[in-house]
């Protein structure tokens, strides 16, 4: 295993963020009461660090110093801080595109009343056609 | 000073921002499906005029503008003083912290001083609280911004740093404009701004009037007194306590300034004059106004 640097707490954030944001990218689990280690590992206080890192990434991801297609994203990462940063790149990229195309209208119907949710339940086909086509105008562009 | 390192700042600063841009934008468009949805106009008339005119003379203008001029307008204080903060990667921190104090300050000033509260209230005037209010900036606030930041700069703040610093974490509070989301972890809402706590900041009913002014974290609300949770028990009334009849942007700008200007002209005294400019909204000299302002006691007594 290649040795620790700060970029080895950077990927551990970066896969919590993501455990965390897949948890809340199904309203079932998002709403499941969890205990022990689960309630830890899938705790929402991983996603604090996404407060600057997600627009940070899209930013990036906007430049093109970051790849849309997360094993670019990772092999920028590694040739830019070694094995740790590559990793980082490769969940953060991830974590981004999940809150683009999906995550983000799933919390909007977890938090929206029965009746209502019915109302917008397409919402995320909207996120998904916004996000993604917002991803793949990048990609193309970059490629 | 380390210039490669101010311009890697600067540089993290416009990458976060090209980001935060994008996130407004999906939501602000899912805002407009989800109200279409729901059968209501895809738009209030006040968020579209707040989209049409603020947007461009507001955020916009804030953005490449505003923000430009003021720190331009810091930099002589920046010269004048002996004091230096470095820019390094340890200092940072401390930029973000004495950047939420000065946030705090210029947000507080734009409620507590009437002058300031004529241009800040432009941005409460919205009866919704939305995502297309975060487009309802206002016009005059790089005024009062350079008032209350200029003491920071004389303590040796690096300008350029210290505003992105400042304006940049409370950028967070464009997702907080919102009702859609429910309350999240003790411990976040006590600690960061969330559409919770900024409802309480949007709402013009006691015990939630001028409460919760932090940029990204309520830190410095905790610390002057200024915090305020939402109650389950008392709903947020969203607005400003003489709510306006009207969505036309030009009333919307002029809504305080009209009462203001009048009243000091209307003011007996110099002090009284002073009070009105300088005093705080609702304890000043006041003419009597066309439309009463909302009781705080009927608002209790409803939400009861």
């Amino acid at each position: 295993m290649p040795p620790f640097n700060i970029w080895t707490l950077a990927a551990f954030l970066s896969v919590m963020a993501l455990l965390a944001t897949l948890r809340l990218s199904s309203i079932s689990w998002a709403e499941r009461k969890l205990t022990g280690p689960l309630a830890v590992i899938l705790s929402p206080i991983w996603l604090t660090p996404l407060i600057f890192g997600l627009a940070w990434t899209i930013g990036l991801i906007i430049k093109g110093s970051v790849s849309a297609w997360p094993p670019t994203a990772m092999q920028q990462g590694i040739a830019y801080g070694g094995y740790w940063a590559g990793l980082t790149a490769l969940f953060i990229v991830i974590v981004a595109e999940l809150w683009l195309v999906w995550t983000g209208a799933n919390i909007a119907l977890r938090y929206s009343p029965p009746e209502k949710r019915i109302q917008i339940k397409h919402l995320p086909i909207l996120s998904i056609v916004l996000g993604g086509g917002f991803l793949f105008w990048m990609w193309t562009i970059h490629h | 000073m380390d210039d490669a390192f101010v311009k890697e700042v600067v540089s993290g600063v416009e990458i976060y921002g090209l980001g935060g841009a994008v996130l407004l934008f999906m939501v602000i468009v899912g805002e407009i499906f989800m109200r279409w949805r729901e059968g209501k106009a895809p738009m209030s008339k006040e968020g579209a005029n707040s989209a049409l005119f603020f947007g461009i003379f507001g955020s916009a203008a804030e953005a490449v503008f505003y923000n430009a001029l003021l720190i331009a307008a810091l930099w002589p204080v920046y010269h004048l003083t002996p004091l230096r903060i470095e820019v390094s990667l340890w200092t940072l921190p401390i930029y973000f912290i004495i950047g939420e104090l000065a946030y705090y300050w210029y947000h507080r000033v734009g409620h507590e001083v009437r002058l300031c509260w004529a241009d800040h209230s432009i941005h409460h005037s919205a009866g919704t609280y939305d995502f297309t209010v975060n487009l309802r900036h206002v016009p005059f606030q790089a005024l009062y911004r350079w008032v209350v930041w200029a003491p920071f700069i004389a303590l040796g703040f690096h300008p350029l740093i210290f505003v992105l610093f400042t304006t940049t974490g409370p950028s967070f509070q464009t997702f907080c404009h919102t009702t859609r989301i429910g309350r999240f972890h003790p411990w976040f809402e006590w600690l960061f701004i969330t559409p919770k706590n900024h409802g309480v900041h949007h709402a013009s009913n006691e015990p939630y009037l001028d409460k919760n002014y932090g940029g990204l974290t309520m830190i410095w609300d905790h610390v002057f007194g200024t915090y305020q949770r939402m109650e389950d028990h008392i709903a947020p009334d969203y607005g400003i306590t003489y709510p306006l009849q009207t969505a036309n942007p030009i009333k919307v700008v002029l809504h305080e300034f009209v009462p203001l200007f009048r009243d000091f002209a209307a003011a007996p005294s110099f002090g009284q004059k002073m009070g009105v400019l300088f005093g705080r909204p609702g304890h000043t000299f006041e003419l009597p106004r066309g439309s009463p302002p909302r009781s705080a006691a009927s608002q209790l007594q409803a939400a009861e």
